[in-house]
């Protein structure tokens, strides 16, 4: 269920719930994924992979895979800089490039690529990868976030990787001393003097888990090359930033360089930047034939994961409960390679402080490599670990002075308009506004909910979500108009299954006051379409969206001139449904003045819109805000926890389609459930115990609330089309922190770790005492005797 | 996956006779655990026999008479859950055919199947154990077997080579029986199941069966607990029934694994053994008021 606060007056297209436009096609089936893309003669690839967390590579050997019937292609990193591959780089990555596409010399995680075959068949291929005995000579090597930050731990990366620069901001990355490579501050006030004039210092060290995307579909590459042309199909939600890597490591002209992201099954992050495709690329050129790389599931877990945390926070409080200041430390589980880690560190420590206008503060926070599979970024990067930490946090300050726990957020968040971190976009919402709404549907859903067994703990959380999206400029959109009178849109944001498309079809549609149904997107193809940086960080619906509204203008301004071109009536020509109209009332079918001004019955009328730097002077574009609230059933005989109704307020500008939004907002809530209640990779010596379907549990339908609430404040002053701003990723983050306050509202448990697994519930009401369950509970008898 | 050969069935004594002959040679029905198994490595076999077009495999049958339930080996979940029949007669086994795995293993596993792969976590047996049913093994000497005698360890089937297990026979509760049985799920399959059977005939225990699966290696019936049950009043078992969990718990041959430490599963089996002390007492009380209606 969702529901809105302000009408939208005049708007015909945005606001309205349009079906979307890979509807049909996925209905149907007929929605072309990157490994539904057939080439002739296609080749299969398979990935030999290290099997220890560190060590040299002292020998491979392929020579029984070379002499394999159908096999096609054997890869090793030796292979890679001579003919006929010539990559000119073998290393790549968005912040620093120091991850190889094949292991050169020395492994760092189980899962590392090592050699790559390709065969006729994928059975040819498996049995060819098989018969490669790679030789590793295992080191010492640091597994877990202890191990990589005790003293003297062996270094994942003893020496950095020079100047070279990935395709994301340039950041002070020091390597050779720790494996803390990245260490960021943001302090403002004076923190150690308002910790000495404490009445009361509150603290606690917080631990997020290690999870997966899981997006449905794992990393899918296909790719055909010779020496002037590359071209590659991949579930890429940055296709141009691939484009870039590839022409980079290989030499390629840009222009020679087409990624194709038809669909993608899901991202969440995953797929944001280049995985699999210059492997991919390598196989291609060296068998001279197309190659598809079509990760496994346990494969596809093994190339990104999100950063595990363990977070430190204290609040120095006075005598009247008034914080004077707050303090975090978080150190980010980044894995063997950085991929985005640091700038996922950077943003914890922004999204740890939230929207609150602490009169003094310090968030410190460190990227650290550790010799597992590499972390980057997931819905939300940091934002989850930053609000667990300081949600949880704030619920245990609110405790210690006796507050109510929203009334206290409510007194600490930063007014609108506030430039409360300095050089900052001001607080661009009412976040007292949206805690109170919170209150409100708080207290609907508590009223309409019942414990599933009458013996079930009932209680209520909330919590705070704010994060400064990098949601950059750097977007361009094509609007063309035919000579039917029909649009064509295309845009360089990926389709990830958030409905980019029907978003820039709404937008273009409103624009041009034509109906939805006439307005085609097309697939994202670097070979044909128009430069968009990243599908990512809530950004697309505002910075593509505002491509498509200026692109669409600049259609809609040349229409009205060609037009008046061809009329007698000149004054007050306007544009309504599909016609232009002259002040006398007559009116004459866009297609119709696209023909006449071309002089024959077809012709076009194309323009291009853009969103530069410039255009957004400060960061972030918007601040994205939500809050979120649940309401949970608790056995305390068994610790399992279902979560009753949650309910969410965020601040979006301007709805451009309530249905899809509705989708991201929801998507984003159960995905939180998942990190909240259920999802932790687990590790043995550096090797994820759970890389499967079976063993790693993620949210399913019979978890989500039965009652699910979700609120959209609209004031309509977002940068994006329409006063829309970024959304789909803000609900992610207030999740655990809800539950985990609702816990505590059920239980009295304070519980630091996630998942809140019924046996880690079950451990924290042990432990708590038998006095403290409910008189003469069984369960609480039966364990005092056991421990 | 090694290449292999599927061979398609039309009788069990051809199955049988392929699976003596053939090296490398296993049964395939509902694939559902065993296609699961060769994708990732584990097993590897050359030829699958493929019996699910065998007509007198795939049956269920009611015979009201004898106050028993027949289910061919090659009946899917679904099929099971569905039956109108055993929606009556069975309605605890419909319950957990119909919440087993997720709804594509329902559609194309079979009890069979679910049987002969022995997973240790399914709860399948446990509940036909509960229910005291046994399985005709034919292919070799046509022989009876209870569920003890047809799963004999995790992953293993109490099955000689060439034998395959025809159909399941689920006696039909009388109303002087009570079952309870509870299930702690958390992934795709439980991680602990405990089961209660009760007989009441004249208003005390006469006979208890208690049953853990799921956190064991095989569904294990736990007769020191069940004897705690023995000559009780349903207000006596209800009484007793912590201790019955906690001799039940203390028993059971648990492992910690990815599901949960040991001592966790140990305290969800006392958990569970004494809510199905009370289940078993609840359905007996139903059970009677029905008949006497």
């Amino acid at each position: 269920m969702s529901a809105r606060s302000e009408g939208h007056g005049h708007l015909k297209q945005v606001g309205t719930p349009a079906r979307r436009q890979d509807a049909l096609a996925k209905v149907t089936g007929s929605a072309v994924f990157s490994g539904d893309v057939q080439l002739d003669k296609v080749l299969h690839a398979v990935i030999v992979r290290s099997t220890h967390a560190k060590g040299r590579v002292l020998s491979i050997d392929t020579a029984a895979a070379k002499a394999m019937d159908g096999v096609e292609a054997v890869l090793t990193a030796e292979d890679l800089m001579v003919a006929p591959v010539r990559a000119k780089a073998l290393r790549f990555g968005p912040i620093t490039q120091d991850q190889p596409i094949l292991a050169e010399g020395s492994v760092r995680y189980i899962g590392e690529p090592v050699a790559a075959v390709c065969a006729v068949d994928l059975e040819s291929a498996r049995q060819a990868a098989k018969s490669i005995i790679v030789d590793i000579d295992p080191e010492e090597a640091a597994t877990t976030l202890e191990e990589s930050l005790a003293p003297g731990a062996p270094l994942v990366h003893p020496i950095g990787y020079g100047l070279d620069r990935g395709t994301g901001p340039s950041l002070p990355l020091v390597y050779g001393e720790s494996n803390a490579v990245l260490s960021h501050d943001i302090t403002s006030g004076d923190v150690d003097a308002a910790f000495a004039a404490a009445d009361k210092v509150i603290e606690g060290t917080y631990e997020f888990p290690s999870s997966y995307h899981y997006a449905m579909e794992p990393h899918t590459v296909v790719a055909s090359a010779d020496s002037e042309r590359i071209t590659v199909w991949s579930s890429a939600q940055h296709p141009y930033l691939v484009q870039r890597d590839i022409a980079r490591l290989f030499g390629h002209p840009v222009s020679k360089v087409r990624v194709v992201a038809s669909f993608l099954g899901g991202g969440f992050g995953s797929k944001s930047f280049t995985h699999m495709e210059p492997l991919t690329i390598a196989l291609a050129k060296t068998a001279r034939r197309p190659v598809r790389l079509e990760l496994s599931v346990g494969e596809a877990m093994k190339v990104t994961r999100r950063h595990n945390a363990r977070m430190h926070a204290r609040s120095a409080v006075d005598a009247e409960g008034k914080i004077l200041a707050f303090d975090a430390e978080l150190f980010l589980d980044s894995g063997a390679y950085a991929l985005t880690g640091p700038l996922v560190a950077i943003k914890a420590a922004v999204r740890a402080l939230s929207g609150y206008d602490f009169p003094n503060y310090r968030v410190k926070s460190h990227f650290v490599y550790v010799n597992t599979s590499p972390a980057g970024s997931y819905r939300a990067i940091g934002g989850p670990q930053g609000a667990w930490c300081v949600e949880s946090h704030l619920d245990e300050v609110a405790d210690a002075i006796g507050a109510d726990p929203v009334e206290l957020r409510k007194d600490l968040v930063a007014p609108q308009g506030k430039e409360f971190r300095v050089g900052r976009l001001e607080m661009d919402a009412d976040l007292r506004k949206n805690l109170t709404k919170l209150q409100e549907l708080m207290r609907q859903a508590e009223a309409q909910v019942t414990a599933p067994v009458a013996s079930w703990k009932v209680g209520t959380g909330a919590a705070l979500g704010v994060a400064d999206p990098g949601a950059l400029p750097g977007s361009s959109a094509i609007v063309k108009l035919s000579s039917d009178g029909s649009v064509t849109v295309m845009v360089g944001s990926s389709e990830l299954g958030q409905g980019v498309r029907t978003i820039v079809a709404q937008v273009a549609a409103e624009t041009l006051d034509v109906g939805i149904d006439c307005v085609s997107v097309m697939e994202t193809d670097t070979g044909y379409g128009p430069y968009d940086t990243s599908t990512g960080a809530s950004r697309s619906t505002t910075m593509t969206g505002l491509a498509t509204y200026r692109a669409a203008r600049k259609v809609r301004d040349r229409l009205l001139e060609a037009a008046a071109k061809h009329s007698e009536e000149v004054e007050d020509l306007h544009t309504e449904g599909g016609s232009v109209v002259a002040a006398s009332g007559k009116s004459r079918p866009y297609g119709d003045i696209v023909s006449e001004r071309w002089g024959q019955a077809g012709g076009n009328l194309i323009e291009v819109g853009e969103v530069i730097g410039e255009d957004f002077p400060r960061t972030p574009p918007f601040w994205e805000i939500s809050s979120g609230a649940a309401t949970i059933g608790v056995d305390e005989e068994t610790g399992e926890i279902k979560v009753l109704a949650y309910s969410c307020v965020s601040d979006v500008g301007r709805v451009i389609n309530p249905v899809t939004l509705e989708g991201q907002e929801e998507g984003a809530i159960a995905q939180g459930l998942g990190h909240t209640l259920l999802e932790s990779l687990r590790w043995e010596g550096g090797d994820m115990l759970n890389s499967s379907i079976i063993d790693y549990r993620v949210p399913r339908f019979d978890d989500i609330p039965p009652l699910m609430n979700s609120h959209f404040i609209e004031d309509g002053q977002g940068p994006g089309p329409f006063g829309s701003k970024g959304g789909g990723e803000g609900p992610i983050m207030p999740v655990a922190g809800a539950v985990a306050a609702a816990l505590h509202a059920a239980t009295g448990l304070r519980i630091r770790d996630l998942p809140l697994t019924p046996e880690r519930v079950w451990r924290a009401l042990r432990s708590r005492g038998s006095d403290a369950i409910k008189d003469g509970s069984p369960s609480a008898a039966n364990d005092a005797g056991k421990d | 996956m090694r290449p292999f050969k599927v061979h398609p069935a039309s009788s069990t004594a051809e199955a049988s006779t392929l699976l003596k002959d053939l090296e490398d040679a296993t049964l395939y029905a509902g694939g559902t655990e065993l296609l699961l198994v060769m994708k990732e490595g584990f097993l590897e076999y050359d030829h699958l026999i493929d019996i699910k077009r065998i007509p007198s495999l795939c049956g269920i049958t009611i015979d009201r008479k004898a106050e028993k339930v027949t289910i061919g080996s090659t009946a899917t979940h679904t099929l099971i859950a569905k039956h109108p029949d055993i929606r009556q007669t069975l309605p605890l086994f419909a319950r957990i055919e119909g919440t087993l795995g997720n709804v594509r293993v329902r559609n194309s596993g079979t009890i069979g199947g679910n049987i002969c792969f022995a997973e240790p976590h399914s709860d399948i047996a446990a509940v036909l154990m509960l229910l005291d049913a046994r399985g005709l093994v034919v292919g070799g000497q046509e022989r009876w077997s209870d569920l003890g005698g047809l799963i004999v360890g995790a992953y293993e089937a109490g099955l000689q080579r060439g034998e395959i297990l025809d159909r399941v026979e689920i006696p039909i509760p009388d109303p002087s029986i009570g079952l309870g049985y509870e299930r702690f799920k958390l992934s795709e399959r439980p991680m602990a199941v405990a089961g209660v059977r009760l007989r009441f005939p004249e208003g005390s225990v006469e006979s208890a069966t208690v049953i853990v699966g799921s956190c064991t290696p095989i569904p294990t019936i736990v007769r020191a607990a069940a004897s705690l049950l023995v000559g009780k009043t349903p207000a006596e078992v209800e009484a007793a029934s912590e201790g019955v969990g906690r001799v039940a718990a203390d028993a059971a041959d648990i492992i910690s694994d990815n599901e949960g430490s040991e001592d966790f599963k140990r305290h969800i089996i006392s958990v569970l053994v004494r809510r199905a002390c009370s289940g078993a007492i609840d359905d007996w009380q139903n059970r009677r008021a029905q008949n006497d209606a």
